[in-house]
């Protein structure tokens, strides 16, 4: 046995694979996702009733709604499993590379809050009649760039989070104001794909914004890791 | 080139620590030999944990150096592939079995074909039986057993213990001591911090005291510890 620097793909590998084994033996943050996703499916299915027209004006809305408050409630769990027994410290005391380490976070939190839409879309799409599969690809792409967004904002925030007093208070009211934008870009972009959305040039703009937004906070956060780690 | 003085030596140098407010800790020099345990003391808020937590790259310094092996340290990652640590915290992943947790944290230290050492750590810390259940089935005792177990795994040359003995139970107190005891033998430097001073009399071969972030005392101790520390801070432990 020896011991080398350890390889960043090796640690991105090794840290992925010990989150979603965590996640499949306690099922913790993909249950309560997944919970909370259906319930808000069921209150905007009844809350939103009306002739398929109107709901397809409103589907937009509601399937970002989901990412928003499922994207939010993941990242907090998902850093909660490290500060339960500091385990955190003790992975960011190996000589593993740090950034690795966020980026392999940033990667479950997407799994994760994308696969809660996968289940919630043709849920909501049944429920609301709206009729999604001929832009399902397209919708598909806008979400997994809105989860993207949530994994890159939020992750790092979940991180310096973590020991916080009110933690789980303090952690939506950052990311909501600073995934704003992706929202926002989400809501537009979903809108002109179905056609609800009158005098827009289409929906390269608002992809370009959300994959540059994405870029621009994954980048940034994976360099700033190291200083947000170190007290 | 390091020189035969400095070889696996732990040194800090006008070492401080600025808070908004406060220092935590002030012009601090010290050394920390290999192969020795020194019992780092003094009454809450006197810097032991913001000196560990410099030591271990947690925290950064505000003033002053570090030097291992007569080289400043400059690279955190890599220090921290030379330091082993055991908080009060079980800092072992719940959901994952003993084995499991050793796995990640070898792979974590880049360790090669680690599974020969995982399993003689296990059977030291009489965790073998429970090698595959997970965590959270374990008793706090138990936790700390793998805990101890996660730290030695990749034989560290700087062993940090910060309240090591939480959670042990008796048989657990004295195997945690052998186990740094063998770490001290083999040329390791340890660093303890503890209000137990019985437990920490038992294994120290040196003391620092601090109060209010400054040294008041630094050298070696014997078996007069509780001695030398109601001496330094005016107070029994």
């Amino acid at each position: 046995m020896s011991g080398a620097a350890p390889g960043y793909v090796a640690i991105l590998s090794a840290v992925l694979v010990k989150d979603l084994r965590a996640e499949l033996r306690s099922k913790e943050t993909l249950a309560t996702m997944g919970l909370f996703g259906l319930v808000m499916t069921f209150i905007l299915a009844f809350g939103f009733t009306a002739d398929p027209a109107t709901n397809r004006r409103v589907i937009p809305g509601a399937l970002w709604i989901a990412l928003l408050f499922a994207g939010t409630l993941g990242v907090g769990r998902t850093f909660a499993r490290e500060a339960k027994d500091d385990a955190f410290s003790a992975l960011i005391l190996s000589p593993a590379p740090r950034s690795a380490v966020l980026l392999a976070k940033m990667i479950v939190n997407f799994c994760l809050s994308l696969s809660v839409m996968v289940l919630v879309t043709p849920l909501l799409a049944i429920m609301l009649r709206v009729d999604l599969l001929p832009s399902l690809g397209p919708i598909m792409l806008m979400l997994a760039l809105g989860a993207g967004g949530f994994a890159v904002v939020g992750t790092p925030l979940a991180v310096m989070a973590v020991n916080a007093r009110f933690a789980e208070v303090l952690l939506p009211m950052v990311v909501f104001p600073m995934v704003s934008p992706v929202l926002i870009g989400g809501v537009k972009g979903t809108s002109v794909i179905l056609g609800t959305t009158f005098g827009d040039d289409g929906v390269g703009g608002w992809i370009q914004l959300m994959l540059a937004f994405d870029v621009a906070f994954g980048v940034g956060g994976l360099f700033l890791f190291e200083r947000m780690v170190t007290e | 080139m390091t020189s035969a003085a400095e070889a696996g030596l732990l040194r800090v140098e006008g070492l401080g620590r600025a808070y908004d407010d406060h220092y935590a800790l002030v012009d601090l020099d010290a050394e920390f030999p290999p192969g020795s345990v020194t019992a780092l003391l003094g009454p809450n808020g006197a810097g032991k944990s913001t000196l560990i937590g410099i030591l271990s790259t947690r925290q950064s310094a505000t003033e002053g150096r570090v030097y291992f092996d007569g080289r400043r340290v400059a690279d955190s990652a890599s220090m921290r592939q030379r330091i082993g640590f055991v908080g009060h915290r079980t800092m072992v992943y719940s959901e994952l079995t003993a084995r499991e947790n050793l796995q990640f944290f070898a792979r974590m230290f880049g360790l090669v074909s680690p599974d020969d050492a995982i399993d003689a750590l296990l059977d030291r810390v009489g965790l073998m039986r429970d090698k595959d259940r997970p965590v959270n089935g374990f008793s706090r005792g138990m936790s700390q057993r793998l805990t101890l177990a996660r730290a030695l795994l990749p034989k560290p040359s700087i062993l940090l213990l910060d309240e090591p003995l939480t959670g042990l139970d008796q048989a657990g107190v004295r195997l945690a001591l052998t186990l740094f005891r063998e770490a001290r033998d083999a040329g390791a430097v340890l660093i303890m911090a503890s209000h137990d001073l019985v437990a920490t009399s038992k294994l120290a071969d040196r003391a620092l005291i601090l109060s209010s972030g400054r040294k008041r005392f630094e050298g070696a101790t014997g078996e007069d510890l509780a001695a030398v520390y109601a001496e330094c801070i005016g107070e029994a432990a």
